[in-house]
């Protein structure tokens, strides 16, 4: 039970760090992976792949392959217009939840 | 000694033994039956991507040439089981009787429903066939030689050709409303569904073609006087008479 609420919560803010995390330069998959390790935000890869792709299906996000010499081919993502409107948006949202959660947890 | 594979994840070759290389094709497989059409492609190729450079770092950090079972568990604890990637496609209750009875258990159910189906479907015909045969053989000699007449049908005679649209024409009636209903059934049990329109069509068209067939040949092989039903009942009564006199001879 506590374990599904706090999954949950994690995957309700996922697509929310991937698009920051994209948003400060181009990244490619296991740089966001890092990124998510990193901030223990992340538990399995899995979920990370098919948010990815419907972000991308939704034109939020772009990406181009370029080649590697130490494995498969990479896919670099970048922000869409579109992408970059969503986040300015989510921030402020954030802003305003994070406020909202601090003050009825105080 | 182990039998190793030779797998290719996104242009990027491996040597990787058998047991892991079935484990990693059921997780993969897995994976995709639960991702929507319009994701999979991009999903899987990510993912397959990923596995990639971690088979590529676990080779390198244990100085292996083969991918194992270990390091496929490994990939698959970092990656994530395919829950993670969405929901089970696939009916829970039947996964879960197949895990109970045992898979041996349900094929043997399937194949001996699979006999029972082909014997219905050739044994129903075949009856049909036979009795269509023996009734339109006794219909044509003992009906048409004894009884017609006396029911005041004069029997013309026919050709061949005839004849042949005559017994077809009889199977033909007799047979398809079972050919209907034993297809049915099958279709039924083994589909969950209905024939299709165009199936009842073109059966019942053969079917109503045959009547058609039977009034035809009849028309030509048989002149109707008008039935003359006091003369029939006159000649049975006559009939039976003298089978009841030979009885009584016999018995004396």
């Amino acid at each position: 039970m506590v374990e599904n609420i706090k999954s949950q919560m994690r995957k309700g803010i996922l697509e929310y760090c991937i698009l920051s995390i994209i948003s400060r330069q181009e990244v490619y998959t296991s740089d966001i992976l890092e990124a998510l390790h990193g901030a223990d935000l992340l538990v399995v890869e899995g979920t990370v792949y098919p948010l990815l792709s419907r972000l991308k299906n939704n034109g939020l996000l772009k990406y181009r392959w370029q080649e590697s010499t130490d494995g498969p081919p990479r896919k670099y993502f970048t922000l869409t217009d579109e992408g970059q409107e969503l986040l300015a948006a989510l921030n402020q949202e954030w802003g305003t939840i994070s406020k909202a959660i601090n003050k009825i947890t105080k | 000694m182990k039998l190793t594979r030779s797998i290719n994840l996104q242009g990027v070759v491996f040597t990787i033994d058998e047991d892991a290389y079935q484990l990693l094709k059921d997780y993969l497989a897995d994976i995709e039956s639960r991702l929507p059409q319009d994701e999979q492609k991009d999903v899987m190729d990510d993912l397959e991507s990923r596995i990639a450079e971690l088979f590529q770092s676990a080779l390198f950090a244990q100085k292996s040439e083969a991918v194992t079972i270990e390091m496929v568990r490994d990939v698959r604890a970092r990656t994530g089981e395919p829950d993670e990637f969405g929901e089970n496609k696939r009916p829970k209750l039947k996964r879960e009787w197949i895990t109970r009875q045992g898979i041996g258990r349900v094929l043997a159910i399937v194949l001996k429903v699979i006999l029972i189906i082909i014997a219905l479907q050739v044994l129903f015909p075949v009856l049909a066939i036979i009795f269509a045969l023996l009734m339109a053989f006794f219909g044509i000699t003992i009906g048409g030689s004894a009884l017609l007449p006396a029911l005041g049908f004069e029997l013309l005679g026919g050709s061949t050709a005839w004849t042949c649209v005559l017994c077809v024409s009889v199977i033909l009636a007799l047979a398809m409303p079972v050919y209907m209903l034993v297809h049915w059934i099958v279709k039924y049990s083994r589909e969950r569904k209905h024939p299709s329109l165009r199936f009842w069509i073109i059966t019942l068209l053969i079917w109503i073609l045959s009547f058609g067939g039977l009034a035809a040949s009849a028309g030509k092989m048989i002149k109707v006087n008008g039935p003359d039903l006091v003369t029939a009942i006159e000649t049975f009564d006559q009939m039976a008479e003298e089978m009841a006199d030979e009885i009584a001879e016999e018995a004396d």
